[in-house]
């Protein structure tokens, strides 16, 4: 490489990275600010049962509002699932792996009757999750059997 | 573009419950500004942060002129203030030519990417105090930049009032004003410097003798030691008798935490134990980064300028690194955390711009033949990887909206106590609603392998 076009490329170089991550941010900057969506790494829940299975309280709080929270709808939950499923809120929240996305996916409007509550329980032990089947134990402490259960992933 | 960037998705975080709900709502009860700062006078036994409440209600009064828009005015506020930092940052830079300005997209990579810029973008208490030092403390040496007078001598006084009364830290803007006239700036006058010792010493009469406040003393924030991060009670019950083996670490760490990026609020986590789910190439990249930036500040710092053969080390910048480093670890003695590093990790930002602008310029006069295509190669590299890191700010300010929006829901009843009671809090029910209703965003949703190389789960 000659002197010359070493010349022009290192400074290129240098600053390469640093243009492209200001374009990159600053474009979505200006798209946060003129419409409140980022362009980058900045996804959102589609439903509710996506934003249970993601730890979202606040928008299962917002959507709660206009949704029928007992309405399976097909979820994206990258942290769990390999391939999106198609789930409960109630569902969704139980395979989280947050109990306390249980609670509040039920104090917005969602039933929890015997057969959801196996299927939930059923989750939680195939999970493993020591925190959901402690909370779910705490509603019906009864003998579990999950044959015959579908779960739903 | 950076400060675009790093401002709206700072705006898009909303008002936080941790650390800024209660104190709105303390100062919202408060008559005045007066009132407000005279409240924050006796708010702490060993923080003296009047302005913080001051500021808060200059910020409620305007929110409330214009319809109790309070996430607009705070989050604007901090997101200005972003803006504000990152414009004088590149200021101070000064970028002669292209060479500089090259110089500058790399030193705003490391500026963004470095962790203890993170806290001073994320964390909200309402205002963050740590970014208006940060701000203060690049004003202050703007002006020592000047070729002074009477008007900058005052507004370096002002300036550090206006710091020490906002934050502890603020004490820094004297160690700036000091350092830079010892590297030769006269912006700020000997005389400027004398008086703001004497107002030094009056802060620390209000401090001790008038509003009887103590230091910090072992245990009482929790902080990292080895590479656990201990709670309040193991610190008491392991260094109750023998704090000073605890400060002397504390302080070790926080000089460290800067240049090598580990070990964060003095825990060493690139050593704790192996976790399959967290693989170790985000620490190798932030270690790496930061030691091949460090290198480079180290070699600057030891060359000598070429007209008066005065080494580096001894110029305006990194002086003032040096002492914002040095002053920010000795007042970290009691507990380490990113932020009170804040400072000095800007400035650090700035003598790598100054060591990457001379380092390009000596590799293009030297850089042999045979040598050329290997040094572009690692430029490309060691740029692309603080670029990484610079991206990490991005998710991470994603992902504070995403949890200071869920503690509107699961910090408040009916899963938890409230941080203001409610029948007195005036305000959290709209802050609420504000907060429910701006920055939906979700990085779960994130394929995970992107969150696991910035240091997530």
């Amino acid at each position: 490489m000659d002197a010359a076009r070493f010349r022009t490329l290192l400074p290129r170089a240098v600053a390469l990275p640093g243009v492209v991550v200001a374009l990159l941010t600053g474009v979505s900057g200006v798209s946060a600010l003129v419409a409140d969506r980022p362009l980058i790494l900045a996804p959102v829940p589609r439903n509710a049962a996506e934003a249970a299975g993601n730890r979202d309280a606040a928008d299962v709080v917002v959507m709660a509002a206009s949704t029928d929270m007992n309405q399976p709808a097909p979820a994206r939950m990258p942290l769990r699932l390999r391939a999106p499923a198609t789930l409960t809120p109630l569902e969704a929240a139980a395979i989280s792996e947050r109990a306390y996305m249980i609670r509040v996916v039920r104090d917005r409007g969602a039933r929890l009757d015997a057969q959801q509550l196996q299927t939930l329980r059923c989750i939680a032990e195939a999970r493993k999750d020591r925190g959901t089947i402690a909370y779910l134990a705490a509603i019906d402490s009864s003998a579990l059997n999950c044959e015959g259960v579908r779960i739903p992933y | 573009m950076f400060a675009a960037g790093v401002s709206a998705s700072v705006f898009r975080i909303p008002i936080q419950v941790s650390d800024s709900l209660e104190i709105i709502e303390v100062v919202d009860r408060t008559p005045s500004i007066v009132s407000a700062f005279t409240e924050g006078l006796y708010a702490s036994r060993t923080m003296l942060r009047p302005m913080r409440q001051a500021g808060t209600k200059i910020l409620l009064e305007i929110a409330r002129g214009i319809g109790g828009r309070y996430n607009l005015v705070f989050r604007g506020f901090h997101a200005a203030a972003a803006a504000l930092l990152i414009l004088l940052f590149a200021g101070v830079a000064r970028p002669r030519d292209w060479t500089g300005v090259s110089a500058l997209c790399f030193a705003m990579l490391v500026l963004t990417g470095l962790h203890t810029f993170g806290g001073m973008m994320r964390e909200a208490y309402p205002i963050n105090h740590f970014l208006l030092i940060s701000i203060y403390c690049l004003a202050a040496f703007a002006i020592a930049e000047t070729r002074g007078g009477i008007a900058a001598d005052i507004a370096a006084c002002v300036l550090f009032v206006v710091a020490s009364l906002t934050l502890e830290s603020g004490v820094l803007v004297f160690a700036v004003g000091v350092a830079a006239y010892l590297s030769g700036l006269r912006g700020v006058s000997r005389r400027a410097l004398v008086a703001m010792a004497i107002l030094a010493a009056g802060y620390v009469i209000l401090r001790v003798p008038v509003l009887q406040m103590a230091g910090n003393s072992v245990g009482e924030r929790q902080t990292g030691f080895g590479t656990e991060m201990l709670t309040t009670g193991e610190l008491r019950a392991r260094f109750g008798a023998t704090p000073w083996l605890l400060y002397a670490y504390t302080i070790v760490c926080s000089l460290l935490t800067v240049p090598f990026s580990q070990p964060v609020a003095g825990q060493w986590t690139a050593f704790a134990p192996w976790d399959p789910n967290a693989p170790p190439l985000f620490f190798l990249n932030d270690i790496g980064t930061s030691a091949a930036a460090t290198a480079g500040v180290i070699w600057y710092m030891a060359r000598r300028r070429a007209p008066d053969g005065r080494r580096r080390w001894l110029d305006p910048a990194p002086l003032v690194m040096l002492a914002l480093v040095a002053g920010s670890a000795l007042l970290s003695y009691a507990y380490a955390k990113s932020e009170i590093m804040s400072a000095a990790g800007v400035f650090y930002a700035l003598v790598v711009y100054f060591a990457v602008r001379e380092l390009t310029e000596v590799l293009i006069t030297r850089a042999s033949r045979s040598m050329r295509a290997p040094v572009l190669l690692a430029t490309i590299l060691v740029a692309g990887a603080w670029g990484w890191r610079a991206m990490g700010l991005q998710y991470r300010l994603q992902r504070g909206a995403f949890e200071a929006r869920s503690e509107w829901v699961l910090r408040m009843p009916p899963y938890n106590e409230p941080p203001v009671p409610l029948p007195n809090a005036r305000l959290t029910p709209r802050l609420l609603d504000e907060a429910l209703h701006r920055g939906r965003t979700n990085p779960y949703l994130l394929w995970p392998p992107y969150a696991r190389l910035w240091g997530e789960n």
